[in-house]
């Protein structure tokens, strides 16, 4: 026996996980189709700052956009060059990001709010992201693998969540609590 | 900040830990998932095998000559990584008991390991084609395709690679963070109209016509009106 309220709780919340999906969908073909163009406007900034960051940190690096149309740049450091692919600048965890906001049971103006808050959250979050593995490859090359597989790839999931929750509490929540 | 900065935290301390836990039982948990492959291609009687040496792991074709074919897998241990995101947000997450915390790690790991296991299976429809497409084209490129394409058709392989190729940028992981959402749907969903619910000052004012016109209730709040605090049976 439970309570009417948790189950429509419980309702609600697989409509929320069934229009994360559905955004992730779309997310996905909306990326096949604007890779060019994502390849210019996000991967090539973040890539174009990292490196800018890193020769201020006293790192050699250079940046290559030769295969910039095929959404690859090529970033050298200590003459060993590494092909930052779209999976290197986290933009897949920002899809996951937007896709959860989307998908949550908020207002339009709540969700926009969202998006507004993961997109330079997450540019930040990339540029810092490609600064710590261009570091990784000029101190510690050895490394490189165990920080691309693994460390690099949770904190990913880790940032998600922060952002989403922090977007829950302080817009959707918090919102509501202001006005009360 | 502090809930969600907590909350990644945590995250990131659990997940750390594991990575120590998981050196240990990474070579058990893929003998798990190498025997169950191996079980599938022997099933469908193709000629293949995975094999693990130490730390590598082959897939072992059998020719019709009785030689052997081994191509190694590369990275495979990113594979299942996405086991350690899982544990450790069921792990970090707060206010839930050890008990619920157990449940959906158990639930949710046999589904990863399924996961696992087909992408292995259709790793060994990608890799056999991958190498003949590798060596340059001569008679022994030739037979090797004539061979082997009987078991492992082009167009099966096309479809796996494409299917791998998606699953890896964007579900290996998001089925970790969706089934997350899934083990938290009744809470997620569920604080926000409890929030109301105590702001505002009981179910009933959730269909107060003022508070609703100055777009205090939400519309996906007003759509699920209450009858007042039944209980289903």
């Amino acid at each position: 026996m439970r309570p009417l309220a948790t189950l429509k709780h419980g309702k609600r919340g697989l409509h929320f996980c069934l229009f994360f999906a559905v955004w992730l969908g779309i997310m996905a073909v909306a990326f096949e189709w604007l890779r060019p163009q994502l390849a210019g406007l996000y991967m090539y900034p973040i890539s174009y700052v990292a490196v800018q960051l890193l020769n201020l940190a006293g790192v050699d690096a250079r940046l290559g956009e030769t295969l910039l149309a095929a959404g690859v740049c090529e970033l050298a450091v200590r003459d060993i060059v590494y092909l930052v692919t779209f999976e290197c600048t986290g933009i897949f965890a920002l899809f996951m990001c937007l896709a959860a906001v989307l998908a949550y049971p908020a207002s339009v103006v709540h969700r926009i709010k969202g998006v507004v808050l993961a997109v330079p959250a997450f540019i930040v979050y990339s540029t810092l992201r490609l600064l710590v593995m261009g570091m990784v490859a000029r101190f510690a090359p050895a490394q490189i693998e165990l920080f691309h597989v693994y460390i690099m790839v949770l904190v990913n999931i880790g940032f998600v969540l922060l952002v989403w929750m922090y977007w829950l509490k302080e817009v959707v929540l918090g919102a509501r609590s202001e006005r009360h | 900040m502090n809930g969600p900065l907590l909350f990644f935290a945590r995250f990131v301390f659990v997940a750390g830990a594991l990575y120590g836990l998981w050196q240990i039982l990474s070579p058990l948990y893929i003998s798990f998932v190498i025997s169950a492959a191996n079980e599938l291609f022997s099933g469908l009687e193709l000629p293949v095998q995975l094999q693990r040496f130490g730390h590598s792991l082959v897939f072992a074709y059998q020719r019709t000559s009785g030689i052997m074919l081994r191509l190694e897998a590369h990275q495979y241990e990113a594979i299942y990584l996405n086991t350690i995101a899982a544990i450790a947000l069921l792990g970090a997450t707060p206010k839930q008991s050890l008990e619920w915390k157990f449940r959906w790690i158990c639930k949710i790991l046999p589904f990863l390991w399924a996961t696992h296991v087909a992408t292995f299976f259709m790793g060994g429809y990608i890799a056999i084609w991958d190498y003949a497409h590798s060596i340059p084209p001569s008679q022994s490129q030739g037979e090797l395709i004539v061979e082997f394409s009987a078991y492992f058709p082009f167009e099966h392989k096309l479809w796996c690679t494409a299917l791998l190729g998606q699953w890896n940028i964007w579900g290996r992981y998001a089925v970790v963070v969706g089934g997350w959402f899934f083990a938290l749907r009744r809470e997620l969903v569920g604080q926000t109209i409890g929030f109301l619910q105590q702001q505002i000052g009981g179910v009933h004012q959730l269909h107060n016509k003022s508070l609703i016109k100055k777009g205090v209730v939400p519309k996906y709040i007003r759509a699920q009106r209450p009858r007042q605090n039944t209980h289903v049976q």
